[in-house]
């Protein structure tokens, strides 16, 4: 560490600002509870033994079916696009009342019904037995019925939805690929972890989530990388060690751990959120994912999603401001533009200005840029300049 | 010698061996035709063919029989007798006359010899024996059955016969047709072999052949390749003997006979039987054998039978039990005369004026319309001849001033011998200058008026031709325009010219400044111009060349009302379909007819019941002779009703008896309508599981058309078989098509005919079905397509009679016609595709079964659910595999329509399945059930159906207080102010309206469904705890209607709604269903459903780009 760059310390005064104001607000929110609208549907987060109640009310029923005409059917509410509600008031996707019913005794619906059993039963053994199990892991249970995995996928979520639950009251997990860094200690069943102490690499989050409890923090911020690029540079910088911090990327798209486990850390610890993405639709794109649930699991958002979370950079205002060449920035590209059209199609972003400007000014520009393309400055330039004077000065989004 | 054989193109081939087939057999299907109708004209006639035996023939053959006949002896008196009875036939009466005067006809036959030469005589009777040989098998029958035999022998031809034609296959060959139509006289056999000498071209009739070509030629073909004579044996019913001549035809068409006409017994009442030999290459099948087998489709009401050279014989007996209406003598229509056909009905005439004349002889021609044609002739002769008729008297019409000018008049006058006044034509000349001046201002602006004609039919020929050479519609359409405005103003100078004639009569009023011109050379041919000129009094037969022109110019330029439709006889459509049916033997369910019928009784099983029991009664008082009251309850009307239902098995489920009993107890109290409705859904569903292994076929009979003076009607049939054995898809695409013209079967120049086109022209890829090259329909169908008219031999392309010409209205008729049926199939196809589709379904859903119930298993085993250890795999694997292919059977639910005071809270409908997270604590927020506004408000006409108990019982149900003796309307008054008063009381919460389905199904075999009783009484349902039952409304799963259309369909809202069910259904569905047949009406539904759309009243979706609809 160059002794030229400690001379200078950012105050991270709005940072800090919006710490507090965060503090007050939980306070008052603990009162309140969210309330989901009317016409939504409500999904809950069960603990083993509600789950494996629900499942077996679900079998009886299909059952009684059985025993009625011979015909069972299962009715689970309807994940298509069209079924995607944006409920303004809590900033969050969710599921519409649309229910569909798949019945065993039509051509179109039987395979998917029979997998749906299958990957009921092995919910149910994970539930008995207090194991998880990975998405691959269910579809190596039967790969004659699956197919392809992209069926036993569907079919996982589509249980969690059938049983208006969560995908992690099913014990069914993905893969993690996030890694979290920082000051932050929790515990994993028996093994306490403190995130400082674990060198460059950091910790890798844990998809059974339900097993870590967190312990203590003397963070101020959360900051969310998109890649790991980026972490290896902050962790390299000790980032956290000057401004105290928790640090975490899911290394791309947000998987569900990471998203969760951010969730959860934001919420116990009422901690701000800022992320650092590219400066391209795709890394908008992630934010926003990080902000309000992807589509495809719209019906677990209220538990996946972090909506106070704020977009720090690369902003596209900012490939001025810091007089970045243009050598270092990429001329956009027809997809490129083509989703950023898309983005500012959605509601949650023609109702945040700041961010309607910011990518109406990349599509005027037509250019993105990544994160990497601060290092023209140095390659300490994103941990002594830039991040601590955004954050200093509240210019984030 | 002329080669007469060229007129009907009997050439050497296979064809000719199906063209002898088809002059005779058409003839003789006429005459048995013929002489059906003309005894059932006379009403109480003994000899008409009866028609009601059912035929079998399977037993019969005649070349066994023949060969029996060889050992033994013909059959006598008895053992006729013994097979008549066999057959069914006791003898009556009037068949023992009919032997005894065999026998007498055989002694005084015996007469014969002494008068004619022993080498005839010889002849005679070998010529009998011919007949008989085919004739013998049929006896019992031949009087009582109409019956065509045919035999085709072939024998070697003699060598100088063949080597002259030096080919080897030629083979000689003899016809012999018999049939026991109409028969002839003496003095019709005289002519019959004779050119133009048919009995049938008298009257214009809807028959096979008409002008007496066929026959003759057939004749002279013969005896021109074998020179053999032609033997004809022909009985008619009047004469005690048949006719038996021997002869050849000549080129002067006249006979020469053999065997003179010879009286002689014959085996049959009435018939013909004609015999003759011809040469021809080697027979092959696929001409002559297709040519019957169509026919036979075609005439179902007589029996065929076919012998061919091979020695086999093809039977088609008779399938229906009734001749077809006889078609109407048709008198020519103006349009379709041509002027051939008029001069020859002019020669013949013997009318006194040509007035009367059209009005006898054409249809469609009043004597407003003949004063017409009179009135333009006599114009036209006018211009032709240069006179002109004054009211008054005659003028000349003159162009040149030096030119003499007469005026010519009638007076009475004596003259000649005779004392009295007659009528005399006086002839002036114009004296005074006045007069000649005035005549010539009128005469050249006559002359003007003339010329200015003349341009205007230059130039509508002009016009004419440029719409020959303009392509689109739009150019001929403004051409057409013009034509009418240059027609216009040709009506308007005839006016003026009418106003000229008018100056003239002034002129001449009397006789100032005339001349009588009393010596002139040429008065006799000035007197035979005023006769030609004066057309209206002319004797038709006696008309001039140059009136006859002008006539027809003036008969062919009037517009004509189209003829009448009622001379088209069609076949029919249900005789069509039924032959088919028969024919190729296709699979239909007999059980539709079953199903169509109590759906009409249902309100009758009370008095069918009460017949039953009075019969019952009649037998025991015959025993017992007392008598009992009959009596009736519900309850027998119940078990009886049952009773019928259970009787009906469905593959190997049962109905339940105590299931449907109670259902029916249900109804008992319901309307006549309601119970109506509920049976027909139940029917339904029993009619399409009856019939889903079904063929297909479907016949449309178009109404009468009549255009260009031709009235014929077009119909057409197809049938589509599932069974490869029946009937395959041919190879061939002519094979698939089977044309006819007046039921006769045309086999030839099938590309050129008019109905080929009309077949083509049929985008048959809309109905499902495949196409050949040649855009004919491809697969495993049939198509028969008819044209029946008194007219049609005009509508042909050629003399040979095998194509019909395209006509412009001939083709849309088939074409509307083949699309009416192309609709049907297509429904028949999409239905068999479904079937087949639920067939693959089963087997894919029966793999799936034992891994879900696996699963299933495996969650019951390990959780805590309410089955645990309480079910087995097996039991539930066979339970769902039962249901796989069940459809499901129509519950007839009840629905109370209106919420009872009694709060009762029942959470879980049995059907709807529905999680409830009570444990969780975790407030539920489920679908906010639909209010059917029926529940809340009953209509006045709901109400109106009600018996007055029932509103009674509702009144009290719903605390409504009634005067104790309140008529029924007073009562309908209360309810629906008690309803305006009570609205805002009626908000009852919504989880708290109990509504409880009651389910009847048909379907669980005994021990599931104890089972499931257990089950519901489980899960809290409670049956028999539901409050007073009210009007009940049954809705269906869908009941997919059959394929029996019979009511035209009126499209109304209700009617609409009624349709629509709680699942979504697509246009093509609810067409079916409301039994739409007709394009328009199904274009009406459309804009019908799309008004319904935008008010609200139904529900849209759309999948697969198709809108489909649903009831609210």
């Amino acid at each position: 560490m160059s002794s030229k760059t400690e001379s200078k310390k950012w105050n991270m005064e709005a940072a800090k600002k919006l710490f507090q104001e965060y503090l007050k607000k939980s306070i008052e929110e603990k009162k309140k509870e969210v309330k989901l609208p009317e016409n939504t549907v409500q999904i809950d987060n069960l603990n083993r033994q509600q789950t494996l109640e629900r499942i077996y009310k679900l079998t009886d029923s299909l059952i009684d079916m059985i025993y009625e005409n011979g015909r069972p059917s299962i009715k689970l509410p309807s994940r298509a696009s069209a079924n995607i509600i944006w409920d303004e008031e809590n900033d969050l996707l969710l599921l519409g009342q649309q229910i569909m019913e798949k019945q065993f005794h039509s051509l179109g619906s039987v395979a998917d019904m029979t997998r749906l059993m299958k990957v009921l039963e092995k919910v149910n053994e994970l539930l008995i037995k207090d194991m998880h199990a990975t998405k691959r892991e269910i579809f190596y249970s039967s790969v004659q019925l699956f197919g392809d995995q992209k069926n036993s996928d569907k079919c996982i979520e589509d249980v969690a939805t059938m049983l208006y639950t969560t995908r992690n009251s099913t014990h069914i997990v993905a893969s993690a690929k996030g890694s979290c860094i920082g000051r932050l200690r929790i515990r994993d069943r028996n093994d306490i972890i403190d995130l400082e102490g674990l060198g460059s690499g950091g910790w890798t989050i844990s998809p059974m989530l339900d097993n870590i409890e967190i312990l203590e923090s003397d963070a101020e911020f959360i900051l969310v990388l998109e890649k790991d690029a980026a972490m290896i540079r902050l962790s390299e910088a000790r980032f956290w060690r000057k401004y105290p911090c928790i640090i975490l990327t899911a290394k791309g798209a947000a998987d569900i751990a990471t998203r969760m486990f951010l969730k959860r850390i934001s919420k116990e610890l009422q901690l701000p959120v800022f992320t650092l993405v590219d400066s391209d639709p795709y890394g908008h794109y992630i934010h926003s994912v990080y902000l309000r649930g992807s589509k495809r699991l719209s019906y677990e958002s209220p538990f996946l999603a972090t909506p106070d979370i704020k977009l720090l950079g690369v902003l596209t205002r900012d490939l001025e401001k810091y007089k970045i060449p243009n050598d270092c920035t990429i001329p956009m590209n027809q997809t490129d533009i083509k989703r950023t059209k898309e983005m500012l199609n959605e509601d949650f972003v023609k109702k945040n200005k700041a961010w309607e400007t910011d990518l109406k000014l990349a599509l005027k520009l037509k250019v993105k840029a990544e994160i990497q393309a601060l290092s023209t400055f140095g390659f300490e330039f994103l941990t002594d300049q830039y991040i601590p004077e955004k954050l200093s000065t509240g210019d984030w989004i | 010698m002329r080669k007469r054989t060229q007129l009907v193109g009997f050439e050497f081939g296979y064809w000719k061996h199906q063209q002898y087939a088809s002059e005779f057999l058409d003839n003789a299907l006429d005459a048995i035709e013929e002489f059906q109708w003309k005894e059932l004209q006379e009403g109480d006639s003994r000899t008409q063919f009866s028609l009601d035996q059912e035929l079998t023939l399977e037993n019969l053959s005649i070349l066994r029989e023949a060969k029996k006949d060889e050992i033994n002896q013909p059959l006598s008196n008895e053992a006729k007798f013994a097979l008549m009875q066999e057959i069914g036939h006791a003898p009556t009466e009037t068949s023992n006359v009919e032997i005894e005067s065999i026998n007498e006809k055989e002694d005084e036959s015996g007469e014969i010899v002494d008068k004619e030469e022993l080498e005839v005589e010889e002849e005679v009777k070998r010529i009998i024996e011919d007949m008989n040989e085919i004739i013998k098998p049929v006896e019992p029958i031949v009087d009582l059955e109409p019956i065509v035999i045919i035999r085709l022998r072939e024998s070697e031809a003699a060598t100088f016969l063949t080597s002259e034609l030096s080919q080897k296959n030629v083979m000689s060959y003899t016809f012999e047709i018999f049939d026991n139509g109409i028969g002839m006289h003496k003095g019709d056999m005289r002519k019959f072999g004779k050119y133009l000498a048919s009995s049938k071209s008298q009257e214009l009739k809807q028959t096979r052949g008409s002008q007496g070509f066929g026959a003759p030629s057939a004749f002279s073909d013969a005896q021109n390749t074998t020179g053999k004579p032609i033997v004809a044996v022909s009985k008619s019913k009047n004469t005690i003997y048949a006719t038996v001549s021997e002869f050849f035809t000549t080129s002067k068409n006249e006979k020469k006979y053999l065997v003179r006409p010879t009286d002689c017994s014959s085996p049959f009442l009435h018939g013909t039987y004609i015999k003759l030999q011809y040469l021809n290459v080697k027979y092959t099948r696929g001409f002559v054998d297709t040519y019957i087998k169509e026919t036979a489709l075609l005439n179902p009401h007589i029996t065929l039978i076919f012998i061919d050279p091979y020695g086999k014989e093809w039977i088609y007996r008779r399938l229906v039990s009734s001749f077809p209406k006889q078609p109407k003598y048709a008198k020519p229509h103006p349009s379709s005369t041509n002027i051939g056909d008029l001069q020859d009905l002019l020669t013949k005439s013997e009318n006194f004026t040509i007035s009367a004349f059209l009005q006898d002889n054409f249809v469609r021609l009043s004597s407003k319309t003949a004063k017409e044609i009179l009135k333009i002739a006599e114009r036209n002769l006018e211009d032709k001849i240069s006179l002109m008729i004054l009211k008054n008297g005659f003028i000349n019409k003159l162009v040149k001033r030096s030119d003499l000018i007469y005026f010519f008049k009638y007076e009475t006058r004596v003259y000649g011998r005779s004392t009295k006044p007659r009528d005399k034509l006086i002839i002036y000349n114009i004296d005074s200058e006045e007069l000649k001046n005035k005549y010539w201002e009128s005469m050249d602006k006559n002359n003007n008026f003339d010329k200015d004609l003349e341009k205007l039919y230059k130039e509508i020929k002009k016009h004419r031709n440029r719409i020959d050479k303009s392509e689109t519609k739009k150019d001929i359409k403004k051409i057409e325009k013009e034509i009418s405005n240059l027609l216009k103003d040709i009506d308007r100078i005839f006016q003026e010219r009418e106003k000229i004639k008018n100056d003239l009569e002034k002129i001449f009023k009397d006789n100032t400044g005339l001349k009588e011109a009393k010596k002139l050379n040429n008065r006799v041919e000035l007197e035979d111009l005023i006769n030609e000129v004066q057309i209206s009094k002319v004797k038709p037969s006696e008309l001039t060349n140059n009136q006859f022109n002008s006539l027809f110019h003036a008969f062919k330029s009037i517009k004509y009302m189209s003829p009448p439709t009622d001379t088209a006889i069609p076949v029919g459509d249900i005789v069509l379909e039924n032959t088919l049916i028969k024919e190729i033997g296709l699979k239909i369910s007999g059980n539709i007819d079953d199903f169509d019928a109590p759906i009409e009784n249902v309100k009758m099983s009370f008095d069918i019941l009460q017949e039953e029991l009075k019969r019952d009664q009649d037998k025991q008082q015959h025993i017992e002779s007392e008598i009992k009251d009959i009596t009736l309850t519900p309850e027998d009307v119940k078990n009886f009703n049952s009773r019928i239902l259970v009787s009906i098995d469905i593959k190997d489920q049962y109905l339940e008896p105590e299931e449907f009993q109670k259902t029916i107890e249900k109804k008992l109290n319901s309307t006549a309508e309601i119970q109506k409705d509920s049976y027909r859904e139940v029917f339904d569903f029993f009619a399409e599981i009856y019939t889903k292994d079904d063929d297909f076929v479907s016949a449309e009979t178009r109404p009468p058309t009549s255009g260009k003076g031709l009235a014929y009607v077009v119909e057409a049939a197809l049938a589509y078989c599932n069974d490869s054995k029946k009937l395959d898809t041919p190879k061939r695409s002519r094979d698939v098509l089977s044309r006819f013209v007046n039921r006769t079967p045309k086999l030839r120049d099938s590309a050129d005919c008019a109905i080929t086109k009309a077949v083509q022209s049929v985008n048959w890829k809309n109905y499902k079905l495949d196409v050949y090259d040649n855009n004919l329909p491809k697969g495993p169908i049939k198509l028969l397509v008819n044209v029946s008219g008194p007219y049609v031999h005009l509508m042909f392309k050629s003399q040979s009679k095998n194509a019909l010409a395209e006509d412009e209205d001939l083709l849309k008729e088939i074409k509307f016609c083949l699309e009416a049926i192309g609709r049907r199939l297509r429904v028949y196809l999409n239905r068999r595709a479904n079937i087949r589709k639920s067939e693959k379904r089963a087997g894919l859903i029966e793999r799936y079964i034992p891994i879900f119930v696996q699963s299933a298993y495996n969650i019951v085993s390990q959780g805590e659910g309410k089955y645990k250890g309480k079910i087995s795999e097996k039991e539930l694997e066979d339970l769902m595999r039962n249901a796989i292919g069940v459809k499901v059977p129509p519950k007839i639910k009840e629905k109370k329509p209106f919420a009872p005071e009694k709060i009762e809270t029942i959470e879980l409908e049995p059907k709807k399945v529905e999680i409830q997270w009570e444990d969780t604590g975790i407030p539920k927020k489920s679908i906010p059930e639909k209010i059917k506004q029926s529940d809340g408000l009953l209509s006045e006409k709901t109400l109106l159906n009600w018996t007055i108990n029932q509103l009674k019982e509702y009144c009290i149900d719903k605390n409504i207080s009634l005067p104790s003796k309140a008529r029924k309307s007073e009562i309908i008054k209360f309810i629906q102010e008690f309803y305006d008063k009570g609205k805002p009381e009626k908000r009852i919460p919504l989880d708290k309206i109990a509504k409880v389905p009651l389910k009847i199904e048909p379907v669980p075999p005994g021990t599931i469904a104890k089972k499931r009783k257990q089950l519901q009484i489980a899960m809290g349902e409670k049956i028999h705890q539901q409050p007073v039952r009210k009007e009940p409304t049954i809705t269906a799963k869908q009941p997919k209607p059959t394929l029996t259309q019979t009511q035209l369909p009126i499209i109304t809202t209700e009617k609409i709604l009624d349709a629509l069910s709680e699942d979504w259904q697509p246009i093509t569905a609810l067409i079916f269903k409301m039994k739409i047949k007709d394009m328009m009406d199904a274009r009406f539904l459309q804009i019908k459903l799309k008004e319904l759309e935008r008010k609200g009243l139904v529900m849209v979706e759309t999948k697969m780009g198709k809108k489909h609809w649903k009831s609210k």
